[in-house]
């Protein structure tokens, strides 16, 4: 299958490069858009699914942006692979379990994604690494106008883009940005800014999205309206709520190393040591090892390690991602053999940056 | 605020309960509200979300069963599953959806990008809303004769756009 060929590339968003990418790992904004006169895609029937799929098809052809990209027709794909580009953030849930005529469209170094016939005709995506909502939205926005030239998109002057669920009609967009933010779960404070980030009208999720659990002191905040307010408002918005939390998580990360440097530094050094050095192990203790481990690469106790080695580690330590990687299907003992592996080959010293 | 029940813990959910044909509301917390046998789902799940909104049963039955060209479906088959059918469903069914929407996003009208193609669609309307205030002033003034002269302004402006726009909204 030729997804595999992402399997050996570097994604751009886990370059750990870009402001604050200490705290936030990426920037990303979606757009949802709809095809004029086509029912959208769980109402549309066979045939109206494939003509949404020639026209986007086509867009996506003639998109300077979407230049050498990767397409794929769903049904080509088997579970492992599909479970492997939601892990990579490329695709969604709903789009993994959909049946019928369905594709994803993949740019080059995986900033931008578009889903064909998910919720919506479209689902286009950017993905950035860092604080970069601004450059995410500037190049969605390129992009959009480019599909717009032979896309004739379902849009109401009163409603905006029309959706398939009003809580994404208007601009159809939702911005969200990934943080790391252990400081403020160490010191109790996640809480407090989880209920202000709610009540400022913000869905806060986990690393995967809708319906996940936080998990490795990730979370993932996005605004929630899309009608009734502009792009720009949208983003500044967010970016006002998501530098206030990562002042707080500076603030947060200064105090444990003032009053606790001790419990820090054993914490980040112990967790090196089970990276290192285990044979079996489990997602769940990755994930926890894993923002330990970057934390104390952000905070330089641990040195020599880089931000892209410990961010891919999140990702390829994913079940389809270690299952690609060694070529077939594993259970879940075998997967703990191998994640062991992977992470000990690359956090070996010779190989580092890797 | 303080949970009502235990007094103790942070409240975070508003609990409404039927008790003698009246409805009791009350900021509880999530440990007593479990008490009470709410089961907790994720946060502004899109089925809590549609489901808190505008009231079933007030709804008049007509509305529930109205259908739409466009794809057939109802706006019972709506209220179930939270997902329109085609581009025209947000005009077939208006009369809910501005209730709906303001409910969501606090707001029902768009006011961010526009596709290029829709620009004198988008000057058309903001033409209109301009008539229209010109109209409600004239009325307000006396100034009948005025008035119908903007009328007749909106009408035509109105028939133009119904044939541009093509069916939706």
């Amino acid at each position: 299958m030729n997804i595999k060929v992402l399997l050996n590339r570097t994604t751009e968003w886990l370059k750990g490069q870009g402001p604050d990418a200490d705290i936030v790992i990426s920037s990303r904004i979606r757009l949802a858009r709809n095809i004029m006169d086509i029912p959208f895609p769980h109402r549309a029937n066979d045939e109206s699914r494939r003509k949404a799929l020639g026209i986007v098809g086509k867009a996506i052809k003639a998109s300077k942006h979407m230049h050498a990209s990767l397409y794929v027709q769903l049904n080509e794909l088997d579970v492992i692979d599909k479970q492997f580009l939601v892990e990579r953030h490329l695709m969604s849930k709903h789009l993994a379990e959909e049946t019928r005529e369905s594709a994803l469209a993949v740019g080059q170094g995986e900033v931008i994604s578009v889903m064909i016939n998910e919720e919506d005709h479209l689902r286009v995506q950017v993905l950035r690494s860092g604080f970069q909502l601004r450059d995410a939205w500037d190049l969605i926005n390129i992009l959009d106008d480019e599909f717009e030239k032979s896309i004739h998109y379902a849009f109401s002057p009163v409603y905006g883009y029309l959706t398939c669920c009003p809580t994404n009609v208007g601009t159809g967009m939702r911005a969200s940005v990934m943080m790391h933010i252990p400081a403020l779960v160490l010191s109790k404070q996640v809480n407090q800014v989880i209920q202000a980030v709610l009540k400022l009208g913000l869905a806060v999720r986990g690393l995967y999205g809708e319906g996940t659990e936080p998990s490795g002191n990730l979370f993932q905040m996005s605004n929630q309206v899309t009608l009734g307010t502009t792009e720009e408002d949208i983003i500044v918005s967010l970016e006002k709520v998501i530098r206030q939390i990562v002042t707080h998580e500076r603030n947060a990360r200064v105090a444990l190393l003032r009053d606790s440097a001790s419990e820090l530094q054993d914490r980040v050094w112990r967790a090196y040591g089970l990276l290192k050095n285990a044979r079996v192990i489990s997602s769940k203790e990755t994930i926890e090892l894993l923002s330990a481990l970057r934390l104390g690469v952000s905070l330089e106790i641990l040195k020599g390690i880089d931000v892209l080695t410990i961010n891919e580690l999140f990702m390829q330590t994913q079940p389809a991602h270690l299952q690609e990687m060694v070529g077939r299907e594993l259970d879940a003992d075998e997967r703990d053999f191998f994640r062991a592996e992977l992470i000990r080959r690359k956090l070996a010293p010779e190989r580092k940056g890797k | 605020m303080i949970c009502q029940v235990c007094k103790k813990n942070e409240a975070t959910i508003l609990y409404t309960e039927i008790v003698d044909n009246k409805v009791m509301k009350m900021h509880i917390c999530e440990d007593c509200a479990k008490k009470k046998g709410v089961t907790m789902h994720a946060p502004f799940a899109l089925s809590d979300l549609l489901a808190g909104l505008t009231d079933l049963a007030a709804f008049p039955v007509e509305e529930m069963k109205r259908k739409c060209p466009g794809c057939g479906m109802t706006y019972a088959d709506f209220r179930k599953t939270g997902r329109l059918g085609c581009s025209q469903c947000y005009s077939t069914f208006e009369q809910g959806m501005n209730a709906l929407l303001e409910s969501i996003h606090k707001q029902n009208s768009h006011v961010g990008k526009f596709p290029k193609r829709s620009a004198t669609l988008i000057k058309t309307i903001q033409k209109r809303k301009e008539l229209e205030r010109k109209l409600r002033a004239a009325i307000e003034s006396e100034a009948f004769e005025e008035a119908a002269v903007i009328r007749d302004k909106l009408y035509s402006l109105k028939q133009q756009a119904e044939k541009k726009s093509g069916g939706a909204k």
